[in-house]
């Protein structure tokens, strides 16, 4: 999953510091799963880019779901 | 001749195994049929060869036919005419593939044949939820009696939404006819009836 393209130059607002590409554990309804998103590399907040959440990140929550 | 167990060595990379529940599954229908060390098993539908690796490093005498086979003790072959002598099998898998194939009637007759008497098949598979014992029948048509039945679904879910969540989608798709809202996932263990042939 490349979200580079869709957060450059991300800051940290806690730290300062340059987000980075890193593995990262999504987890929902008991169900957890590693991907690649923006992290800090100090102190791990995550940035997750609109585009995912409202197409895979929510299709995925509806396959979890089951409906 | 006799079996060495085979290990990974650190520098090679365990395979993927690219269906719901993966190796964890595979394992777990292995230690419910309760095979011993030794025993001769037949991955149909192998793939990359992981499965089968990690049988021969359980000292299982392991061997694996795919039409795209790979890796170690894994020949071509199509499973509606395996390349392996009747009745020499202690156990099959069948894991994921049933789904895929063009006949699976013919499959499930051909793993009969290369079962020994009281041979094990073992399958896991996609199937349509509002036709549950669809498959079970199948294989009672096919010669075998089903002795363990149990729906892994959840791990299908999983698998599908990892797809999704990871942009690997083409890795996923749901057989013809059985729409995502009525798709499950289910493991059979199944014993080659010897009445009937």
């Amino acid at each position: 999953m490349n979200t580079d393209a869709e957060a450059p130059g991300w800051l940290c607002a806690a730290c300062g510091i340059a987000l980075e590409r890193g593995k990262v554990e999504i987890a929902y309804l008991g169900s957890a799963f590693p991907v690649e998103l923006q992290r800090c590399p100090r102190c791990g907040i995550v940035y997750i880019p609109e585009e995912l959440v409202l197409t895979r990140m929510a299709e995925a929550e509806k396959i979890l779901e089951d409906k | 001749m006799p079996h060495r167990a085979q290990t990974l060595s650190p520098t090679e990379k365990p395979r993927a195994v690219l269906r719901p529940g993966g190796l964890a599954l595979t394992e777990q229908a292995l230690e419910c049929c309760g095979l011993p060390r030794a025993a001769r098993v037949l991955d149909a539908g192998c793939g990359t060869g992981a499965v089968v690796e990690r049988l021969r490093s359980l000292d299982y005498r392991a061997v694996g036919i795919d039409l795209n086979a790979q890796g170690r003790h894994c020949v071509r072959g199509r499973i509606e005419n395996l390349p392996v002598k009747t009745a020499g099998c202690d156990c099959v898998l069948c894991e994921c593939v049933l789904s895929l194939v063009p006949d699976p009637e013919a499959c499930l007759r051909e793993l009969h044949r290369v079962l020994k008497p009281s041979g094990i098949a073992v399958i896991s598979d996609v199937y349509d939820r509002s036709n549950p014992d669809a498959l079970a029948g199948l294989l009672e048509r096919c010669g075998f009696s089903v002795t363990f039945r149990q729906d892994h679904t959840r791990s299908l879910l999983e698998f599908a939404a990892a797809a999704v969540l990871q942009g690997r989608r083409a890795d996923f798709s749901l057989p013809p006819g059985i729409s995502s809202q009525r798709a499950g996932y289910c493991l059979l263990l199944a014993r080659k009836d010897t009445a009937h042939g």
